[in-house]
């Protein structure tokens, strides 16, 4: 298995993410289409031309 | 942040609530909440992973600021529950502007630890404003 470089953090669980990849402010949104609880599908680009504010919680309940 | 839903509305912002839960669960609480805004699922967790949001330390979600929130949590009457989904999933909040450029991520070390809607809103007001770390 590859060494991380010093300060790459990984997340504890499969196909965790590198800190160092996370978007910040000034990048591109991350793409997505995701489906909600009614059953509609939502993706980045049928947000395009507003503001998008997206709350991302933690456990629901 | 749902008291500010009027706010948030007047600028023309669009929010989607994210979970990383199925979207049974998803069901369950816009039937539980009454919230307004779609709640979309995330099960493979790429848009958290996606904005640094990872696992939460314990002395985050066990110390003295998370038991304020649960605190603040019962007194409007919602009694904090074992979760019954991930407890160290970490959130947050992302806002994107109009050209699909992030111009506000934070992330959310514990409960209760969220940006004031002031801030997202001044943001949007002034998209250079960014939060402190």
């Amino acid at each position: 298995m590859p060494r991380r470089p010093h300060g790459v953090k990984r997340c504890g669980r499969p196909g965790g993410y590198n800190r160092t990849m996370a978007r910040r402010a000034g990048d591109p949104a991350f793409p997505f289409r995701l489906t909600d609880a009614a059953g509609r599908v939502h993706s980045l680009e049928s947000s395009r031309g507003a503001w998008l504010l997206l709350v991302l919680h933690r456990h629901l309940r | 942040m749902q008291q500010a839903e009027r706010e948030i509305e007047a600028l023309g912002i669009r929010v989607l609530v994210v979970t990383f839960e199925a979207q049974r669960a998803a069901r369950a609480y816009v039937e539980e909440t009454g919230t307004r805004w779609p709640v979309i699922s995330d099960e493979s967790r790429s848009l958290y992973g996606a904005y640094g949001m990872g696992r939460a330390r314990w002395r985050h979600l066990l110390g003295p600021s998370a038991l304020v929130a649960y605190v603040r949590e019962a007194v409007r009457g919602r009694v904090p529950r074992w979760p019954s989904a991930d407890p160290v999933q970490q959130g947050g909040d992302v806002l994107i502007d109009p050209a699909g450029i992030v111009r506000l991520v934070h992330v959310g070390a514990g409960p209760g630890h969220r940006p004031p809607v002031e801030r997202l809103l001044a943001a949007v007001a002034s998209p250079s404003v960014t939060l402190p770390k």
